[in-house]
Parts: structure tokens; C-alpha cells; sequence
């Protein structure tokens, strides 16, 4: 199945590109996403800090044992801003 | 003394004295610089118990010894003083380029005491001093106020740290500010001049402070630059590209941002579709320039054009508004329109509003009008329907010219439902000063900031790194440890201020950046044990002032919303509770106080340089029948 993650993070935003899509397997949970997600070349953060943003399918914030289906929507959000 | 011009500069608007006085190597030293050193001086000159309006209040503009030299992000200063919003102690710090200006002038700080009858100004001119007439110039907004100064003295590179009208009506929303729209906003000090009839403080030289160390500093420079390039590239993009916005929508989202007046959230009532239009990924086709600072290698600032606009005719080379400022002028109040959110910004630029706080104060107006608790001829005939960017625009009038509601609404919030009798449920305020937009039911951290920092309800003090989204539960397991993690932050984020830094050189620079920089400055030669005996004794000072100002834990007060949900509350916030007593006392525990926020006697002998400060809270106790 395809889903969708999106970093919504100064942390990991990088070169314009944010947005990305994955092929992953029935069944799959938010937590192998974002394994799969860590991997990208420019996510420099740790594995485990990653884990512990705000993480929202389809604008609903869930934990990391929470099931994908096709098509779903994954945000990932570390925002820190200033001002 | 190396990285300091070695003089401070006390006037007294009462009697017109003019005193320069040399800063001793030990207060540098001890306080650095800024609030610290600030926090130090009003500590010696100011009673406890003064009105914060009377003629012994004190008020001062300091710099750090980063100003001047070629440190990067070594640009700010503070404005230092009590607060008239929280009755307790007041710093604020602003960019600019006017803290280079200072130390050109000949001065590490300027502290005004007294109060003139009639409207005036400070000008200083390479260690010179003048207290000249400002009738002329008062009334006038900041850029008109910059223009005069310019025009009189026939100088493009002078600068002043100055107020607009809200700081000569006394509004506790006052801002000091200076190079058109950098403001040292929060807490009231813009209020404290103009109650001095202080407009403002004009500086101009060419002096320079001496560099211990020239060369290791460039060194520094060249590591913060490759720093920026490496691991803090990511930052660096997003905030050299959009600014302290950039992070907007993600705030938005996750709750970090206020989403109406705290009591909503951002995917149910503000959601990305919307919240896009108020923010620089939309707004950025008005910017026709970056801003920089002094010594800046971000430069997260940008100015705007847009002309023709019906609403506001033309608007050229306005700021473009922060972070903070689209947070409050935006989705606090629901708001997608995102250019009323840049005519805000600059009518609270222009007449010397804290934006953060008077986003706020209307955000709050809005939920009371909207919850029937404030009528329509109560607002002077605005119907302040949740996202009526006009209405925002035309309530920010009424309080920019101070006529009708704008009299009240000007004071903020807290003065506004103590005034009207109402709508005290829907305040949202650290003793009494609006919370800024970082939710701490999102960093947990923040509520101990928050609550218990000297100035309350600031988000650039320290403690961001304290759970996100949640308290991250196997770090913290029942709080346990944050007390450590609370006194690392607030070592660094004491040195960043009192230093003369910008907040964005953590972000942007090595661990370990900001001491070392100021080593190759002053010599002071500061270890890495002394540094965090440096950071937490500069902590301590500024909350020595509300200790002897007799402030004790319950005197430190938040309102419900900035640390609880209930429902309805929808979100990813939703049922957060953040325990700010628990974060509180594993702060005291860690740093030496006792409950009631009072440091210990052998914490303040670990720290050094209170030796006054422990004869008055700790006076020897006279043997029986001694005299």
C-alpha cells in the first residue's frame, strides 16, 4: 500500500523537499514508517528523537503502534518557532 | 577590561544629574552583561517595594560584551526595569543595530532614574552627554520619531532606543524600540519611559571596545559558519529563507501555536488550507528584501511592499511580521487574513506595541464579544467576529490612537476583565502578561518558564527542551529529572542574553559557542564548570529582585488554560496536563532553593557575589544580650 509522510520540521525540512511516499506492506504500523523515514539521506535527527514528535494520520495525532491503510497521510511535526 | 567600554551612565531626569561611572571588572565579570548585569545594577540603585511609575524606579538599557565586536549574532541589547504588568522584574531585549551603537557612544549601559515634567530625550555622542527638549517629537510614532532624530543632527548612523505613543500613554503594552520595528516588547518597559516623559535614548560614535583575543574570535566565526553549512544547515534554510515564521504552519498543526484564544486547535477550527495564507509561504510574495541584524549570518528578518491594496493603500518596506506576531494576529484569533496581519505588525510597530500581547488582549476581546460576555457598543460598534481581520485592524486603531475601548484594551488583557468585571475565564496570561505563542500543554517544559521565570510567561527565557507533544515519559518518567535538563537550559539561554547573542546562535552554532566566544572577548577564561556557575548565579539575580520585592511561590500565578485541556478541546493537546508545581520544585531542588522560590544561604555563597543579598536575608543572628 502507499502512504504519505510529510516533516513538518526545522529539523529535518531540507533542500525544498518535505514530502514523501512510501510503499509499505498490509498491516503495516506508523512506527515502520517511520523507521523506513529515518532512513531518507537528509533526516539527521535521531531515530528515537524522531519517534517523539507529534505524529498525526490524516490530522489525527496517534501513536506509533497505530495501523496505516492505503492512501493515509502521515504528518511528523518538531516545530520550535521564534519570534 | 577587554570587550567592554568600561562605563556605565546613570541620569537622573528629577534633577537633571549626569554621572559616569566606571563598570568594575568584578560585575562584569559575575553578570556579563544585559539582564543580568542589569538585574545587578536596579538591585543597588532601586529600594524594594518602589513604584514602578515613582521617581526612584529605575530604568535601564544594557548591552553585552558581543555588541560592537565582530561576534556573529552578537547584536542585542535589554531594556531592563520593573514591570508594571507583573510587579516584579522586567527584561526585554530587541536586535537591531542600536547595541553596536551604544558601545560607539561610549557606554555598556545607561540607567535612568527620576521622572521630567516635560517631554525629553538623551543624546550621547562619543561618551558625551546631553538632556535635551523633546516636545518637538513627542506624539510622534517611531519612524517618524528615527527621521527627526536623523534630520537634526544630520546623521544617517545614529540610532535611538525610543518609544512611540504607547509608551507616552503609559499603555502596559509599551514596547522600546528602535530601527523601525525591533522591539524589546515584552513587559512594559516602553510604559516606564514614558512615565519618565523619556522619549528616547539616542546614541552615536566611533569608539570600539578592545578584543582580548582577535584572532581566536575570527576562529569562532569561521566554526559558527561552518556549523550553519553541517549540522545546522536544516535551521538555517528554513529561518534565512522564511523567518521565524517558517515553522508557522507546523505550530499551528501541532499546537505549539495559540489556536482561538488557546480554546481550539489547529486541525479542527485552523487547519493547514488556512492557516497557509497567514503564512510567509504565502505572505513572501510581498518581500522584496532580507534583514539582517548587527553581525547576523541568519538574517531571519525581511521587509515587505504591497501597494494598491484597497484596505490599506500602499505599504512600503514594512517589516514582515514574526513568528509570534502571525501566531497572535492570526490564529489566536482565527484569522486567514494575512494581510491584515501585516498592517497590525506595522501599526503596532509604528505606534510601540508589543504585538505579542496586544494579538492577545484582542484575541481575548474577541472570545468575551463572542461569548456574549462583551456587546458591540462595548467595542465602540466592532462586530469582533472570530477571523474578522477588518474588525482586528479596527480594534488595534481604537488602541493605537487610545480613543474609546482602545483606553482599556491598551493596558492588556488582565487590566481589561479586572475592568470590565468579566471574562476573566477566557484570560490566558502569566501574572498577568500574555502567554506568548508556544503552548506549554505542548512543551511541558515551558509551563515552568512560564510560571516561575523572573519574567513570567516568556518563551525566549529557558526550557524548550522538556517533552513535545507529550511528556516523553522514558526520560522523564513522573517528571523525575527535569530539573537537570531545566538548569542546563537556563545556563545556556542566561549566557546568550547577558552575552549580547541572539537565541537563533544556539541553533545555529557548536555546544559550547557562546562561552568561548566570550572568552576570546573579555579573557575572563571562564571553565566549563564556572560557566554553569556563571549561568545559574546570573539566573538568580534576576530573581533575587522578586525575592526582595517579597514575590514567593504563590505569588508566581498561571492562568488554567496554559496548563490544562478540557473537553471539548480537540487536538493533539487533547487531555494534556502539565504539572507546573511538580516542574517547579525539581527545578528548586536542582538549582538550591527552598520551596517557596527562596535560594538557599549556602547557594548563594556556591555562586558568589551576593554577599549583600545573604546579610539581608540571612542576617547573623546577635548573641543573647549582645548590643
Amino acid at each position: 500500500m502507499r502512504v504519505n509522510i510529510r516533516f513538518l520540521c526545522i529539523d529535518i525540512y531540507s533542500e525544498g523537499k518535505n514530502d514523501f511516499d512510501f510503499e509499505l506492506e498490509e498491516n503495516a504500523t506508523l512506527e515502520t514508517l517511520i523507521e523506513k523515514a529515518h532512513a531518507l539521506p537528509h533526516v539527521s535527527i535521531a531515530l528515537n528523537d524522531l519517534k517523539k514528535s507529534v505524529l498525526m494520520i490524516n490530522n489525527v495525532k496517534s501513536p506509533l503502534s497505530a495501523k496505516l491503510n492505503e492512501g493515509d497521510r502521515v504528518i511528523v511535526l518538531r516545530p520550535l518557532g521564534g519570534g | 577590561m577587554y570587550g567592554y567600554m568600561g562605563k556605565l551612565l546613570f541620569v537622573n531626569l528629577s534633577t537633571g544629574e549626569i554621572e559616569k561611572r566606571d563598570l568594575s571588572e568584578d560585575y562584569a565579570k559575575l553578570f556579563i552583561g544585559g539582564p543580568a548585569l542589569g538585574a545587578r545594577v536596579l538591585y543597588d540603585e532601586m529600594p524594594a517595594g518602589t513604584d514602578v511609575f515613582g521617581e526612584d524606579s529605575v530604568l535601564g538599557i544594557v548591552g553585552g560584551p558581543t555588541n560592537g565586536t565582530t561576534a556573529l549574532f552578537g547584536g542585542r541589547y535589554t531594556v531592563v526595569s520593573k514591570s508594571p504588568v507583573t510587579g516584579g522584574w522586567n527584561d526585554s531585549n530587541s536586535g537591531g543595530f542600536f547595541a553596536p551603537q551604544l558601545k560607539a557612544a561610549g557606554y555598556d549601559g545607561v540607567f535612568v532614574k527620576g521622572k521630567s515634567d516635560k517631554p525629553v530625550y538623551i543624546y550621547i555622542n562619543n561618551g558625551e552627554v546631553e538632556i535635551c527638549d523633546a516636545s518637538e517629537v513627542w506624539g510622534k510614532t517611531t519612524l517618524e520619531t528615527e527621521k527627526y532624530f536623523k534630520e537634526k543632527y544630520n546623521d544617517n548612523k545614529l540610532n535611538a532606543a525610543l518609544i512611540a505613543q504607547a509608551g507616552e500613554y503609559v499603555s502596559h503594552m509599551a514596547a522600546v524600540m528602535n530601527d523601525s520595528h525591533r522591539a524589546a516588547g515584552r513587559g512594559g518597559s516602553g510604559a516606564v519611559m514614558g512615565s519618565k516623559k523619556l522619549k528616547a535614548v539616542v546614541v552615536r560614535g566611533n569608539l570600539k571596545p578592545e578584543i582580548f583575543d582577535r584572532d581566536a574570535l575570527m576562529k569562532c566565526n569561521r566554526e559558527v559558519g561552518e556549523y550553519m553549512k553541517g549540522p545546522g544547515a536544516p535551521a538555517t534554510a528554513q529561518f534565512g529563507t522564511y523567518g521565524t515564521g517558517g515553522g508557522y504552519i507546523a505550530s499551528v498543526l501541532s499546537g505549539d501555536a495559540s489556536v482561538k484564544n488557546w480554546a481550539g486547535s489547529g486541525v479542527a477550527d485552523y487547519p493547514e488550507e488556512v492557516a497557509k495564507f497567514a503564512s510567509p509561504y504565502y505572505l513572501d510574495k510581498y518581500k522584496t528584501k532580507k534583514y539582517a541584524c548587527a553581525n547576523c549570518p541568519l538574517g531571519c528578518g525581511a521587509m515587505y511592499d504591497f501597494t494598491g491594496d484597497e484596505r490599506y493603500g500602499d505599504m512600503i518596506n514594512v517589516q514582515r511580521p514574526e513568528y509570534e506576531t502571525l501566531g497572535a494576529f492570526g490564529s489566536q484569533c482565527l484569522n486567514k487574513d494575512g494581510e491584515s496581519i501585516i498592517k497590525a505588525n506595522d501599526m503596532c510597530n509604528e505606534y510601540g506595541f508589543d504585538t505579542i500581547s496586544a494579538g492577545a488582549t484582542i484575541a481575548w476581546a474577541m472570545e468575551c464579544y463572542n461569548e456574549g460576555l462583551l456587546s458591540k457598543e462595548e467595542l465602540d460598534g466592532i462586530e469582533l467576529n472570530w477571523g474578522d481581520g477588518d474588525a482586528i485592524v479596527a480594534l488595534l486603531e481604537k488602541i493605537c490612537k487610545a480613543e474609546g475601548c482602545g483606553k482599556i484594551l491598551m493596558m492588556g488583557s488582565k487590566y481589561a476583565a479586572d475592568h470590565y468585571g468579566r471574562g476573566h475565564e477566557f484570560l490566558v496570561t502569566a501574572n498577568g502578561i500574555e502567554e506568548p505563542q508556544h503552548d506549554s500543554r505542548y512543551i511541558y517544559g515551558l509551563a515552568r518558564t512560564y510560571r516561575f521565570d523572573p519574567t513570567p510567561g516568556r518563551h525566549v527565557k529557558a526550557n524548550p527542551n522538556i517533552g513535545r507533544g507529550s511528556l516523553d515519559s522514558e526520560t522523564y518518567p513522573e517528571y523525575f529529572g527535569t530539573g537537570m535538563t531545566d538548569i542546563q537550559n537556563i545556563v545556556n539561554t542566561e549566557i546568550i542574553n547577558s552575552g549580547g547573542f541572539c537565541l537563533f546562535c544556539g541553533m545555529c552554532s557548536p555546544k559550547g559557542m557562546t562561552i568561548k566566544m566570550l572568552n576570546a572577548i573579555t579573557g575572563f577564561n571562564y571553565s566549563e564548570g564556572e560557566a554553569q556557575r556563571l549561568g545559574l548565579r546570573m539566573y538568580t539575580m534576576r530573581h533575587l529582585f522578586n525575592v526582595r520585592e517579597g514575590f514567593r511561590r504563590e505569588d508566581y500565578k498561571l492562568d488554567k488554560r496554559m496548563y490544562e485541556t478540557n473537553p471539548p478541546f480537540t487536538g493533539p493537546l487533547a487531555g494534556n496536563v502539565v504539572d507546573h508545581e511538580k516542574l517547579g520544585d525539581n527545578l528548586f531542588n536542582a538549582i538550591g532553593y527552598n520551596r517557596d522560590t527562596v535560594p538557599f544561604k549556602h547557594t548563594l555563597e556556591y555562586l558568589g557575589g551576593f554577599e549583600d543579598v545573604i546579610a539581608e536575608l540571612y542576617p547573623e543572628k546577635q548573641p543573647a544580650g549582645a548590643k
